[in-house]
């Protein structure tokens, strides 16, 4: 539509656009833009809040992430090669790509230099078993890379040989040589685990979605629609402490569907035999969140069966916007039940699929309301349910390092920033 | 309709049912819980029998009524103030251009992905030094400019729909931008414009960090921390704590009550898509 062209010439008259915007433009800045400056100011700071506020570079980094002398020929490595394959000129890829294979380089050199006088050493070598396999797994994804065409696996194994050495470098850091904030790292761990298993529980609010949209009769439908959104009355906090209920240990609903099911024993046996956690025992009353092997589990079943309210309602809105003849020309072809989600109905969701995927990759990052509800400030015995963003909360609010935590959070907003331009670039759709 | 055909029904029938039973087995189990006492609750939690005990409900109403009004207080607020902000600035972005603009609306939709948590360390400094801690209406502008970003992307998309006839009558008749927001833009977006608040309220409803953070005194206290402390408590009257749970709900059902239509017709015609 056309949009009248506002200047500071005509301001006398048009002054009334401009003060609309005023209370959204002087809140955001005085509650999101100078805050978050803050933030990234004090990264830089030793600061308790009131008293202690002094200057001291680069060391909440340091302390942070150990060895900057890596770390930093990595990141600008790993940032060159990932803008390069974003920019549009040639020259200035070319360029980027230069930049980023150099300081590659370098770090490999400040490796090698490293770990030389250890090569000897037996437990050294165990450790750095998996940095070699990570490169060996560059150098096979860099010769599919140059002999698959642009697209599909070539993609991928581009992708690879840009992220298989960044992540050796990163294994050296972090594992072989146990520098930095080993509690940081404990917690990317947990991440990655949950990121992984939120690949696998994203699917039920698919199907759900799709079994609703394919029943026969729009009165059904309908009803099916209003009744999704009754569960939202529950306030989440409630919702979160009646889980919390299922899962405890001497009144929880899971043991004693557990019990009555005859699944402790066969839980108590894999135990006994198998998996030798000492977790499962006779008589049967395993502390779901109260014991360090059994957090993780047991925020991955949590939200059994995994279907989120929202997430159904927009995937039912995208397939809404299926046409009546695209299944007509579909059935005459023959098609399957399966062929059919395969191929029609997944692709035309695809846009609401990507957007929760985003959404949920930025969100597993940020968690942390949950995990301190659950398993305090500390994430649990043995720090088994701390995640990045409670670390940081529990650097700030139980130690008042606030200087620190606004590092961790500069670090934070860092991945997050990397992640969110990778998803737009990689995950994205054919229309 | 033949016989596998009515199978394919029931089985997608089932599947769906069995989505639904978890989600509502909280409810059930709130309900049935808030009825009984702790003996009772001990022999069997789940089945719901005599004698109900409906002095739990009292008892309930008297711990959580104080931040249920709290939080009333603070999620209307919020609402209104993020959709009168948003609008206004929404309604500026979709029909002016002037210089900077862009600039502006990616410093705007920027925030989308920032991580709030990176904030909330300043923010509590920010706070303290506004003397705003501690106080229901320094949170509640907080929420009204943290919803601002999502409610200005949503409705700037939605009035750059709006045809420009209707615009340039309401110009002809003399309508300034404020009048045109009231007279053309309001009316038009009746659906989009409760969608966004029932989720903004929802939002401030269940916001459970700042409160935690930035509210101190007890009486000030919101729900959601409210619920938490109830729940922390050594020795548990799961009954009493059911019940606080389920009137802590009440507010949420009547609000849906009025608004399900709109909402269920606004998230699904697609008013918040990708």
């Amino acid at each position: 539509m056309n949009q009248e062209p506002i200047t500071w010439r005509n301001i006398k008259q048009t002054w009334v656009v401009f003060a609309l915007l005023v209370p959204t433009v002087l809140g955001v800045a005085a509650f999101s833009y100078i805050p978050a400056i803050e933030a990234i100011r004090h990264a830089f700071y030793k600061w308790d809040g009131q008293y202690v506020e002094e200057f001291t570079g680069l060391d909440n980094l340091r302390q942070i992430l150990g060895r900057l002398d890596i770390w930093v020929p990595l990141l600008v490595g790993m940032v060159s090669s990932g803008l390069s394959a974003l920019v549009g000129g040639t020259r200035s890829r070319r360029l980027l790509r230069i930049v980023g294979l150099l300081s590659l380089a370098w770090t490999a050199a400040v490796i090698i230099k490293d770990a030389r006088p250890m090569a000897g050493d037996g437990a050294f070598r165990t450790a750095m078993r998996p940095v070699f396999y990570l490169l060996g797994g560059t150098i096979v994804a860099w010769v599919v890379a140059a002999r698959r065409p642009a697209g599909g696996w070539g993609a991928l194994a581009r992708f690879l040989t840009f992220f298989l050495p960044i992540t050796a470098g990163m294994t050296y850091v972090i594992s072989v040589t146990k520098s930095g904030d080993q509690l940081l790292w404990m917690s990317f761990r947990l991440i990655f685990v949950l990121l992984v298993a939120n690949l696998f529980t994203m699917w039920p609010s698919i199907f759900t979605a799709v079994c609703i949209h394919r029943l026969k009769s729009d009165r059904a439908q309908y009803i099916y629609r209003v009744l999704f959104v009754v569960p939202m009355i529950i306030p989440a906090m409630v919702g979160l402490l009646i889980w919390k209920f299922f899962y405890d240990p001497s009144v929880g609903v899971l043991n004693k569907i557990l019990i009555s099911s005859g699944l402790d024993h066969v839980l108590i046996w894999l135990d006994t035999w198998v998996l030798h956690l000492g977790v499962f025992t006779d008589p049967f009353r395993p502390a779901w969140l109260g014991d360090p092997s059994l957090i993780i589990p047991a925020l991955i079943f949590w939200g059994f069966p995994w279907v989120g309210v929202v997430g159904v309602l927009i995937y039912l809105a995208g397939l809404q916007n299926i046409g009546g003849d695209v299944y007509e020309a579909a059935e005459i072809d023959g098609i399957t039940s399966w062929g059919k989600f395969w191929r029609i109905e997944l692709p035309l969701i695809m846009t609401q699929v990507r957007l929760n995927l985003i959404l949920m990759v930025i969100g597993t990052f940020q968690a942390y309301g949950f995990q301190l509800i659950l398993l305090g400030p500390s994430g649990g015995p043995e720090n088994k349910g701390l995640t990045p963003g409670l670390y940081m909360f529990f650097q700030a609010f139980t130690e008042t390092n606030y200087g620190y935590a606004c590092a961790l959070g500069l670090i934070l907003f860092f991945i997050i920033l990397v992640l969110t331009i990778v998803n737009q670039k990689y995950v994205r759709v054919q229309k | 309709m033949n016989r596998t055909q009515r199978s394919h029904e029931l089985a997608k029938h089932a599947l769906i049912g069995f989505v639904l039973f978890f989600a509502f087995f909280p409810l059930y189990v709130m309900l049935v819980i808030s009825l009984k006492d702790n003996t009772q609750f001990l022999k069997s939690p789940f089945l719901p029998f005599a004698p109900f005990h409906w002095e739990n409900w009292t008892y309930g109403w008297g711990v959580v009524n104080n931040y249920i009004a709290n939080s009333i207080l603070v999620s209307t607020l919020a609402v209104i103030g993020t959709l009168v902000g948003a609008l206004m600035s929404a309604y500026v972005f979709a029909r002016y251009t002037f210089p900077g603009k862009a600039l502006l609306w990616y410093l705007l939709l920027g925030l989308l992905f920032m991580p709030g948590i990176m904030n909330l360390v300043p923010l509590f400094v920010l706070m303290k030094n506004l003397s705003l801690l501690n106080s229901l209406l320094g949170l509640a502008l907080l929420y009204a400019v943290g919803g601002q970003v999502f409610c200005v992307f949503v409705l700037r998309n939605f009035i750059e729909e709006i045809p420009q006839d209707l615009f340039e009558a309401a110009q002809v008749d003399g309508a300034g931008p404020i009048q045109q927001i009231f007279t053309v833009v309001v009316p038009m977006s009746g659906s989009i414009l409760a969608t966004l608040a029932i989720l903004q309220f929802l939002g401030s409803w269940n916001n459970f960090i700042q409160p935690l953070i930035f509210i101190s005194d007890d009486y000030k206290q919101l729900i959601p921390v409210g619920l938490m402390r109830l729940d922390g408590e050594y020795v548990k009257q799961w009954g009493e704590m059911m019940a606080g749970f389920t009137i802590a709900a009440i507010p949420l059902v009547l609000i849906f009550l009025f608004t399900m239509r709109l909402f269920v017709k606004g998230l699904t015609a697609g008013a918040i898509k990708g």
